[in-house]
This record gives structure tokens, sequence and C-alpha cells, in this order.
């Protein structure tokens, strides 16, 4: 069992009054972000990236993990006391939570969505710990072939297989594809798209696009919604925050079922947690017709439960995906690896030989994370609903300032502040439009280590195509990508599906998470 | 929420709205037709960028261009099918669209300006006047009339982060016009 020893030895790492510090500090702010409607743990994370520079890895690393699963742990509260959804990650949570908020059940509800994002990240954690290394060593066999038809099956599985429309999904795509191939050629050296502009030489800094994309576009696009929201009432929250035994009992199965369905989808470059969290609540409202007494739209525990416990562990499995593969499948996790390039490591097979210490550490302050979380969450999520109150024009332009100030920190370029204002208007415009905005995020990323591994692999075959199609591996994921396609392509031709329900006005479908 | 108490609709609603037989203008219902135009705009920047490239030594068979080719394809490919997309868009289709569309582009601009201006001046004026005025420009932007809190909100607010920011993390915000003090 070296899996355990070397969790053991994470502890003891981590367990230093200053990273027992960050971590709290990370689940305190990731809850904040994910109580607030319009603000997600990718943004927070992306405007936390520049203020960390000082910090060492492991500080920043652990920081920014806390924000990644407390995100997940605040976004339903939103949802289930005011019915708006922090995050669209929340929305499957909002039907049945709002409804049990509603029937005087608001704290029962809280408490269910808490525990849900518990178990599911608890699992999910503890899955990665025993499966990571396994996965990673699977992953030192990758050649540039394989790396290839990874990327590309997350490029095509973010922008066609799982958004709203393909097409839009693929608009996104190309403009993250084209920004990142701005700068010098790796491989030759070559000047590629800069026009002449030394600000360009070096490409356009990842940190500068996801602050735009992700904080300036959601600022503008707030801005263009004044005067267009309605008003909600918030549900007062009163009463014990304990779940009684018969309630347990209901929502124990669901959360198991729940960080089930999660946990594979961490590992699928679905753009995050939303699909997993619909499949769970469309799963407990179909047990729930065989029942004798149906009580999904009356406020089932189970419809909270499921869909939380998902959520949570699929940003768990996420996690392992983005260790062990380098694979970021959502959103949030592109953003963390941009936060490992930025410390000089590089997420993948080589990251537990390499870093073997501050992956373990990492995976270490997850653990603790979760239950700092649970005990933040559990029994003051009432408080956490304070921050509802917070004047949002406020809350916008303290985001604004801090975005710029973000951007101008990394490099005290205009031309950066100038690549954001950029960035940001064509964000907006892309929201205002409905085109999703994480296939931006992972084309910017994956998008060099799809060039330049079909280059290598073209290079080191003499330029044979076949190399691509020539291992189990890539086969295998090629075949899962035609699969993948042949479900969309279905999918579509059949008449809408009557299990889900049409998403409040208000909650736009696009991941933050 | 005191303070955004959303006054309603300080912006470009146009009165009549209510009525059905408004007429669409070319553009409305049609976003896509701005995004397919910024797509095909990159497909010629790549193309361009790509015709003109100074290539050093010997890149392969994709080179350093190859990708540029590819994502330029894919851009020229999407973009013309969102634009055709939008343009066959029967009416009922396009006011629905138009009324989710639907924009305070006096907030928007305003915001902009903001952050524009942040951007422009900052080496020139300074950190803490160009980021109280932001603040100030987005918070009004975004529905809060009390112009005078906004500036006091805000100016406490980039103190703080001046001083924290040059103090304890050695990151230097410029000063400006106030550095001769």
């Amino acid at each position: 069992m070296d899996q355990l020893t070397n969790l053991l030895g994470g502890f003891g790492d981590v367990f230093t009054p200053m990273n027992l510090l960050w971590i709290t500090l990370g689940a305190f702010l990731g809850t904040a972000v994910g109580v607030l409607p319009g603000l997600g743990s990718a943004m927070a994370v992306a405007l936390l990236l520049p203020m960390t520079f000082t910090l060492d890895p492991l500080a920043a690393l652990i920081l920014f993990s806390g924000v990644y699963f407390g995100g997940l742990f605040g976004d339903s509260t939103a949802g289930i006391l005011m019915n708006t959804p922090g995050n669209s990650t929340a929305i499957a949570t909002t039907f049945e939570g709002h409804a049990m908020a509603r029937g005087g059940r608001a704290p029962q509800a809280l408490a269910t969505s808490a525990i849900g994002a518990f178990i599911g990240g608890l699992l999910a954690t503890t899955l990665v710990v025993f499966f990571a290394p396994t996965m990673a060593d699977l992953a030192t066999r990758f050649g540039p072939g394989e790396y290839f038809a990874l990327a590309l099956f997350a490029f095509v599985a973010i922008s066609a297989i799982v958004s709203e429309s393909p097409l839009k999904g693929l608009a996104a795509l190309a403009i993250g594809l084209a920004l990142a191939l701005v700068g010098t050629d790796q491989s030759t050296g070559t000047a590629r798209f800069t026009f002449e502009v030394p600000a360009l030489f070096d490409g356009i800094s990842i940190v500068v696009i996801t602050v735009a994309v992700l904080a300036v576009g959601e600022v503008l696009h707030a801005a263009g919604r004044v005067g267009h929201r309605g008003a909600h009432e918030l549900v007062s929250s009163k009463g014990r925050p304990w779940l009684s035994g018969r309630e347990f009992r209901a929502a124990l199965p669901a959360w198991l079922r729940g960080a089930g369905i999660g946990v594979p989808f961490g590992i699928i470059p679905a753009g995050g947690a939303e699909v997993p969290t619909f499949l769970a609540y469309s799963t407990e409202r179909q047990l729930d017709k065989r029942r004798k007494k149906p009580m999904f739209g009356k406020g089932a525990i189970q419809g909270v439960a499921a869909p939380e416990a998902a959520g949570n562990a699929t940003a768990g499995s996420a996690m392992g995906a983005l260790l062990s593969l380098g694979l970021p499948t959502s959103a949030t996790a592109a953003v963390l690896l941009a936060a490992f390039q930025q410390y000089g490591m590089q997420p993948g097979p080589l990251l537990f030989e390499r870093n073997g210490d501050t992956v373990w550490a990492l995976l270490a302050g997850l653990l603790l994370a979760t239950v700092v979380l649970l005990i933040i969450n559990l029994p003051f999520a009432p408080l956490w609903a304070k921050l509802l109150l917070l004047p949002q024009s406020y809350l916008y332009a303290g985001i604004t300032v801090f975005a710029s100030l973000g951007v101008y920190a990394t490099g005290a370029s205009r031309a950066d502040l100038a690549i954001m204002c950029v960035l940001g208007v064509l964000a907006f415009v892309m929201r205002r439009t409905g085109v999703p905005l994480a296939p931006i995020l992972i084309a910017v990323i994956l998008g060099p280590l799809a060039e330049y591994s079909l280059r290598d692999a073209m290079a080191n075959s003499g330029n044979n195509p076949l190399t691509l199609v020539s291992s189990p591996i890539t086969i295998a994921l090629y075949s899962l990508l035609l699969l993948g396609l042949v479900w969309t392509v279905w999918r579509r031709m059949r008449p809408a599906d009557p299990a889900r329900p049409v998403a409040e006005e208000e909650t736009e479908a696009h991941d933050k998470a | 929420m005191s303070d955004t108490t959303l006054d309603p609709s300080p912006a470009a609603d146009p009165p009549g709205e209510a009525g059905p037989v408004r007429s669409l203008s070319f553009w409305e219902g049609r976003g896509e037709l701005l995004i397919g135009a910024i797509l095909l705009a990159i497909a010629t920047v790549l193309g361009l960028g790509n015709l003109g490239m100074d290539v050093i030594g010997d890149g392969g068979l994709l080179g350093p261009q190859g990708f540029g080719w590819f994502v330029a394809a894919l851009a020229t490919v999407i973009g013309t099918l969102l634009i055709a997309a939008a343009l066959r868009r029967t009416p009922e289709r396009r006011r629905s669209l138009a009324a989710q569309e639907r924009t305070n582009w006096r907030a928007v601009g305003l915001v902009l300006l903001g952050i524009i201006a942040f951007s422009a001046l900052i080496d020139i004026v300074g950190w803490l006047i160009m980021a109280t005025l932001m603040f100030t420009a987005v918070a009004t932007g975004l529905g809060n009339r009390n112009l005078l809190r906004n500036l006091t909100v805000g100016f406490v607010m980039a103190a703080i982060i001046q001083i924290v920011f040059s103090g304890m993390l050695d990151l230097n915000l410029p000063s400006g016009l106030l550095g001769g003090w």
C-alpha cells in the first residue's frame, strides 16, 4: 500500500499552521464565491492566480483546490433559498431544494446538500488517492499520438457533445485555438501571428485570457442585464439544521448513487458538473415515481442529495484526471492547470515522480478541505446566505478592480490590459449569443499540446498518418469519440427530453464550475 | 439589497415593445452574425499571418503554419454556418431570441468605459485614482446611483489593495499623479 504511506507523508507536509490556514481560507473563499450568483470557482481561481505569485506552490495549490471544492459546497445555497442557483452546477439541486425551502424545510435542504457535497468529494478524492498513481503509470506509456488523441477527444467532447449547440461550441473552440497560436513557435522559434508587437512574442498569457473571459465578460454581462432582472425573495432558514433519522436514511442511498454517477464524469471533458448533476437528478426522479408516495415536486430530499453528491464527486475525480493525465475536464480544472504551469510543474504522468511530495500533500489537503468545508457549511449555511444581501453593484465593481489588478500584476504592461479589454468584450458578445466559454479555456490550455504532439508524431513516423491510430489506447479513444458523436446525433434527432425541466431564465446554461 | 434597487429599465428599451406588430430590425434575434463575423476575421488574420510568416529552419510536414491553416479553415466553416443559420431564422424564432438578447447598452458602455480608461491611464494617473474611478463606473453602471458612496467605497478598496500589495507582497502599483506627494 504505497499510496497510504505517501498519503501519510502528505498529511505530514500539510499539517503546518500556515498550510491549515490556506486550506481554511480556500474553503471560506470557495463557499463565498459558490453562494454568490454570477461568481464561479473558475473565476475565483483566475483572480487569485496573479496574487499568489509569491506563495510557495503547495500553499497556492491547496488554496485553489479549497476554492474549487468550496464553490460546489456553496452553489446550492442561493438556489435553495432564492430559487436562483449560484452556478449552472446547482440548477439540478434547485428544483427540489427550493420546494423543500418553501415547505419550511430550508435548513434540512441546506444540510442535505452540504453532507452530499462532503460525501461526493470525500469518496471521489479517496478513489483518486488509490487510482491516480496507477493511471499515471499507464499514462507514462503515452506517446505523441496518444496525447494528440486525448486533446482531440477533449476538444470534441467539450464543444460538440456536451454543449447546447455544437456549432456555438466549435465557434468558441476555434477562438481559443487561435488565441493559443499567438507567440513564438516552440519547435522552430518562428514568431507566429505577433505582427511585430513585442508584447505578443511570448504569447497571450493564460492568466490574462482567463481573467478577461471569466471575470470581465461576466461583469459586462451583468451590466447588460441591469433593469431586466427579476427580484427574488429570500426564504428564511431558521430552525434545526440537523436531519432526522428518517431523513438521513432517505438521503443516504441518494448521496451514494449521486457520487457513483459523478465520479466517472470527472475524467470525461464534459465541461464540469452540470451534466452529472442533471443525470443524478433524473435518476432519483425515475426511482421516486416507483415509490408509493412520490415526493418529487413537493420537496424530495433525494432530489437535493444526489445532484450535490454528484457535483463534488465530479470535482474530485476531475482532480485525478488533471494530476495523473494532465487532462483538464472543466473550466476550473483548466485554470488549475495554468496554476501548476505557473509554478513550473506539468500535471501529467511525470508529476507523481518529479513533484511527488507536492502532489501527495495536495491530495491530503483536499481530504482536509472537504472536512473543513463540511464544518463551515453544515451548521452555518444560513449565515452564508447573508452574503446574498451584499449589493451586486459593489460585488461586480470589486471583481473588476481585482481583475484589472491581477492582469496588471502579471506583467505591469498596458498591452496585457488592452488584451483584457478586447477579450472581455469578446466574452460579453459570446455570452449574449449563448456561446459557451469553457471551450475557449480548454482550447487555450490544450491547443499547444495538440499541435506539438501532432507535429512530433508526424516527425517520429516519417509523416505516416497511420501512426495516429497505431496503439490500443489511441484506437480506444477514437472509438469513444465516435460513440459520443453518434450519441449526440441520435439525441438531437429525438424530441426534447421531458425529464430535463426548463431552467430558470436567470440561470444561463453555461459552465462556471 | 437596499443599494441595488434596480430602477426600472434605465436604458434603451423602446416603449412600444408590448405591441406585437413591431417589426424587427435586421440585427435583432441574429446575435450569431457578430460571432460569425469575428470568426471570419480570425480566419483572415490567421491566413495573412501564415502567408507573411518568416519561417525559421525546417519545421517538418506541418511546420509552424500547418495548425494555423487548420484553425483558419475551422473558423471559416463554423463562421459561415453560423451566419447562414442566423439569416435563415424565422421571424417568430427571432422575436423570442431578441427578447433574450435585450441588453442595457448604457450600463455596458459605462462599465466598459471605466475599464478602458483604467487600462489606458493607469501608468500616468496612477492606481489609486484610476481604480477608484473604475470602481465607481462599474458600481454606477450596475444601477447604484449613490455616486458619493460609490467613490468612497472604491477609494477605500483601492487604498487597502495598494497598502497590502506594496507593503506585504512587494508588488508596486504605480502612484502616478500622486507620486510627488
